[in-house]
């Protein structure tokens, strides 16, 4: 496993003393990462990839109808926060401004990813997983597993969008209606049947469930009818996955006091509950949703609206992780030491505007990266001015060589895996890791 | 696994199998008794043929009969084939194939003619009403490509209120309906609630929904493959796409494969989307006596719907076109593609017949039952399997009971080593299901998870409701806005894409409250005084050890499949845990609570 750490030219720690909650304090590997996926596709044009807006080659946010032949300029500009450079609107947009004013030092954004592709699902496959295998891991599943040392699981799956492959012991889910209070409290509810019978029917008392438990182990341990090297790893996973649930029930109590069943999560209520499990070592990687309707094929303005709220929840959600509102003022051994948070979507959109003033499927990514380990104040790689089209680019320095690569969703999660301290190439042989976002 | 081979009698159980084997073995597989003794045993065989094809587990009359002859396999398969229970599996593996039954995406309100039903029965008719053709089709043993060729549709009342079909109330629930209209006669192509579910954005000419069938259908799926669109293309423009998909080199690879496929879905509507029917009928539903534009559209969007509008199209080549109403709406004006399939005429009637003769039909048919029966990736199907199951697949008629029985009867299922010569992978033990688990729970125990979801965790009568619409009695196991289909491995059709078959925590703990529930309710009902179903030989009040191991000799049977002879170790650990649940329940029926608790979540009844 090869060590890297995001914070350029910071003291590693050896792997093995994140093991187990050793190097919680002062350390500053990250072992915690946090996706936020705007599933539906962003327009970057509106925040992370800024364009000229006198120009209509790429229609910016000062383009908001198809019938515009001048840019509507008013407050829309081009603003500059330490190394980054974003599309800056202090009334439709303040929040996107705020953030990288505060949070800057420690963010990087990665422009002019090439995903080869223009579907949804395709895409969010892609730039979760860097490959095109549903089977395969994603992005917080491998980092979950890797990392997880003593938490309950490695990775949560909030929206249900992520991809498990092969780890599927040490994922869990949440559910579209924070279901997942029902399985740690069996008294969770009310939850009726359609008779008016209320469950649960019965429930049990500690030492049933622990002689269940006991039981289940144990039969486990007796199951030998199956033969096959795959039957034998089928409950080498199960008994790993049993052992994964009944630590999630006993560290899982508080957990379960703070949701809500049958509650519907926005951005801020999710990121707040990632952090909870987080802090309570429950988990190390968490998968979150914006959905905050980003398919914008009419009224793409509507886009504006969408990035104050994402960054809104990304400010808070730096915010709570760091203790205090400031990276320099951040609590000593708080979770912005250890967290990495990737804020990714499928693709951008189109550069120009369609009649019914939206924007289609455009085959480039954006990717935002920020938290304590993060060496910020950057921006690697871009997009042409004219055609919107991936920039080549020196992956150990992420800078535009007209002699280098055009990085594709492939380079970016090795490169993030990387950063993570796990080895890229044991996910995604043979692709070259986008090294430059180590710092 | 080293290949064994034993001199032993044929078909011997696996444990007597390792104690012979202690005695003498030898690798040599030459041995005729080598190729006997690598099956898995009979009652394993049963098991595994009767949760793959059934979702439920053998009874114990099954599992006596194949125990005193492995050969009386074949006649239970016969009768299982044309069960409810398998057209159950049936709907289960096309709802995954076709990726329907998502209650996390649009459903039809229950407003207007709906009115006083709830979100749970649109769901149903809107989804299950493919579902019921495919599985016709498969029972009564026609062609497997009949799913595209027939004219008849399925519908319920609910159903049959949402599109203005005839709909007996004296009858079954389910009902046959020919289709009324001239929409292509395609079977379940014909079924417009596919097409809420795969909607194409307007400028997108059905492309969506093209590649949904040919991903489904033909296991051809155009977006897995990469595409590099330049700069000089603007895709916000349909004319310059239109160009571009005919004349550029990066589009037309696929796109003159994929475009006149999409042709031949013509007619139908794009999205008729939940906020879209609500506002037609809040509207009155258009003007019908001089309808422009936008009351054809709010006509079409109120009940029962129209989603079919045989005068539009979206291409120049067809003998007949009618822009009248949309010339300045749509994408009247662009010349696109034609509906011809790879040159095969250009009658969009024909579109069925086109993909029943399509080679991949049957190919990807054979995958996709592989696939789902045996819980692999249909990229990893053997080609030695995928040929020998195109065979039987061919030689049977395209009869597709005949397909499923040849792949749970294949080697690679039934054996845990290979025949000399076969370097197949062999077929590991499958992982319950979802909805297996839900149908095994419902045979086993007679509990449903069913909520009444519009109260669902909140104190307030229908909270859950929106503006009197409310989502109505579901399934916990079959629902994820609610439910725990996705959490237990399952697939919601909408976000997660593709269901998996390994132990999850969460999966672990669905089963753990669902076998909670289920040793509750037949505890509950065989102790008090109802049919029993698993608590046959045991009263209120027994509790002495020779009763009670004798009621858990016959449940290890019941849901284990296991004999009493290899079952001593099993019946001894569950002796030692009705006793302590005993002492800590007090009584005879939480005793048995936490033991079917347990035994449900064994981990013979969680693989197969």
């Amino acid at each position: 496993m090869r060590r890297r750490a995001f914070l350029g030219g910071a003291a590693a720690l050896p792997f093995s003393s994140m093991l187990g909650g050793l190097a919680r304090a002062g350390s500053t590997s990250p072992r915690n990462l946090l996706i936020v996926l705007a599933r539906g596709a962003w327009d970057i044009t509106y925040a992370l990839d800024p364009k000229d807006p006198e120009r209509d080659d790429i229609q910016g946010p000062a383009w908001r109808a198809y019938s515009q032949t001048t840019p509507d300029t008013t407050d829309e500009t081009i603003s500059t926060y330490g190394g980054i450079s974003i599309a800056e609107n202090r009334s439709e947009r303040p929040s996107v401004s705020s953030f990288f004013q505060t949070w800057g030092s420690h963010a990087l954004v990665v422009n002019g990813i090439a995903m080869k592709s223009i579907a949804h699902d395709a895409c969010r496959l892609r730039i979760l997983t860097g490959g095109t295998r549903d089977y395969l891991p994603d992005l917080g599943a491998i980092a979950g597993y890797e990392h997880r040392a003593g938490a309950a699981l490695g990775y949560v799956d909030f929206s249900g969008l992520g991809y498990v492959g092969g780890f599927a012991s040490s994922v869990g889910m949440i559910g579209n209606a924070n279901q997942v209070k029902m399985l740690l409290d069996a008294r969770a509810g009310p939850i009726v049947a359609p008779d008016g019978t209320s469950y649960p029917l019965f429930s049990f008392g500690q030492s049933s469930s622990d002689a269940i438990q006991e039981y289940l182990d144990a039969a486990a341990a007796r199951s030998t009818w199956g033969l096959t090297t795959a039957d034998a790893e089928r409950f080498a996973a199960l008994g790993e996955a049993r052992a994964a649930a009944a630590q999630l029930r006993a560290d899982g109590v508080e957990l379960a006091a703070a949701m809500e069943l049958g509650a519907e999560l926005d951005i801020g209520d999710e990121a707040n509950l990632a952090v909870q499990m987080l802090t309570a070592g429950l988990c190390r990687a968490v998968l979150i949703e914006a959905d905050l309707g980003w398919d914008t094929h009419d009224n793409n303005s509507a886009q504006g609206g969408k990035f104050e709220s994402l960054f809104s929840g990304l400010d808070g959600l730096a915010g709570i992780l760091c203790g205090a509102d400031s990276p320099g003022s951040c609590s000593g051994g708080s979770l912005w030491d250890e967290t990495v948070v990737v804020v990714l979507s499928e693709f951008t959109r189109t550069p120009k505007l369609n009649a019914e003033d939206g924007k289609d499927h455009w085959p480039v990514a954006s990717a935002l990266l920020f938290g304590g380990p993060v060496s910020g104040d950057r921006v690697l790689g871009g997009t042409t001015d004219d055609t919107f089209e991936p920039q080549p680019v020196d992956l150990s320095t992420g800078a535009v060589d007209a002699g280098g690569v055009e990085p594709d969703f492939g380079n970016l999660i090795a490169g993030i895996l990387a950063g993570s301290d796990v080895d890229p190439a044991e996910y995604l042989p043979g692709v070259e890791p986008y090294d430059a976002i180590t710092g | 696994m080293p290949r064994l081979a034993c001199l032993t009698a044929p078909l011997i159980g696996v444990s007597l199998l390792g104690c012979l084997c202690l005695l003498g073995c030898k690798d040599d597989p030459q041995d005729s008794g080598a190729i006997e003794t690598r099956l898995r045993p009979a009652s394993d065989r049963l098991t595994r043929a009767s949760m793959a094809l059934r979702g439920v587990r053998p009874t114990t009359d099954e599992l006596r009969s194949v125990q005193a002859d492995p050969s009386a396999l074949d006649g239970l398969i016969d009768g299982w084939l044309t069960s409810e229970a398998f057209a159950d599996t049936i709907r289960d593996m096309h709802a995954e194939q076709l990726r329907i039954r998502s209650d996390l995406d649009e459903i039809p309100p229950p407003v207007g003619a709906l009115d006083g039903y709830t979100f749970a029965d649109t769901f149903e008719a809107m989804n299950e009403a493919p579902l019921r053709l495919i599985s016709d089709v498969v029972i009564s043993g026609r062609p497997y490509t009949d799913i595209v060729r027939t004219d008849e549709l399925w519908t319920n009342a609910v159903g049959a209120a949402m599109w203005g079909y005839d709909h007996d109330p004296s009858g079954e629930a389910w009902q046959q309906v020919s289709i009324g209209d001239d929409r292509p006669v395609a079977g379940v192509l014909s079924d417009g609630g596919l097409w809420i579910r795969h909607r194409s954005a307007g400028g997108n000419a059905n492309r969506g929904r093209a590649n949904a069938v040919a991903s489904a259908l033909l296991c051809s799926d155009f977006l897995t493959r990469d595409i590099a669109v330049s700069g000089d293309v603007d895709l916000s423009d349909p004319a310059q796409v239109a160009a571009a998909v005919r004349a550029n080199p990066e589009c037309i690879g696929c796109h003159q494969a994929l475009d006149p496929l999409a042709a031949f879905w013509y007619g139908w509507f794009t999205a008729p989307l939940s906020s879209g029917i609500i506002g037609s009928h809040d509207s009155g539903c258009g003007d019908v006596a001089q309808p422009d534009i936008d009351d054809r559209i709010a006509q079409a969007l109120c009940y029962p719907l129209d989603l079919w509008w045989s005068d539009v199209t979206f291409y120049s080549g067809g003998a007949e076109i009618t822009y009248d109403l949309l010339d300045d709406y749509w994408l009247g004006a662009l010349d696109l593609r034609e509906p011809l399939y790879y040159g095969l005429g250009d009658d969009p009637q024909k579109l069925g017949e086109y993909i029943a003769e399509d080679p991949r039909f049957a190919t990807c048919a054979v995958e996709r039952f592989y696939s789902f029966l045996t819980q692999t990736e249909p990229s990893e199907v053997p080609a030695q399997t995928r040929a020998e199951l195109l065979t039987a697949f061919s030689e049977s008629g395209s009869d597709a009971r005949e397909l499923a029985r040849a792949v749970v009867t294949s080697d690679p299922v039934i054996s845990t080593t290979p025949l000399p010569g076969d370097d197949r992978e062999r077929v590991g033990l499958s992982m319950v299901r979802p909805g297996q688990y839900a149908r095994m729970i419902e045979d086993l125990t007679g509990f449903t998870w069913a909520v009444n979801a519009d109260d669902f965790g909140c104190e307030s009568d229908g909270c859950r409701c929106r503006d009197g619409l409310c989502p109505g009695d579901v399934d916990l196991a079959k629902t994820d806005a609610f439910g725990f289909r996705a959490m237990a491995g399952g697939m919601d059709g909408f976000k997660v894409l593709g269901s998996h078959h390994d132990p999850t925590p969460t999966r672990l703990m669905v089963y753990d409250r669902y076998a909670a529930e289920a040793a509750a309710h037949v505890v509950g009902s065989d102790l008090g005084g109802g049919a029993p179903r698993l608590l046959t030989m045991v009263s209120a009040t027994d509790t002495d050890e020779a009763t009670v191991r004798a009621q858990l000799t016959e449940l290890h049977l019941r849901i284990h499949g296991l004999f009493e002879a290899d079952a001593a170790a099993e019946i001894d650990a569950s002796w030692a845990l009705f006793s302590a649940a005993l002492a800590d329940t007090g009584g005879a029926s939480g005793a048995w609570e936490v033991v079917l608790t347990a035994m449900l979540q064994h981990p013979r009844a969680l693989f197969y």
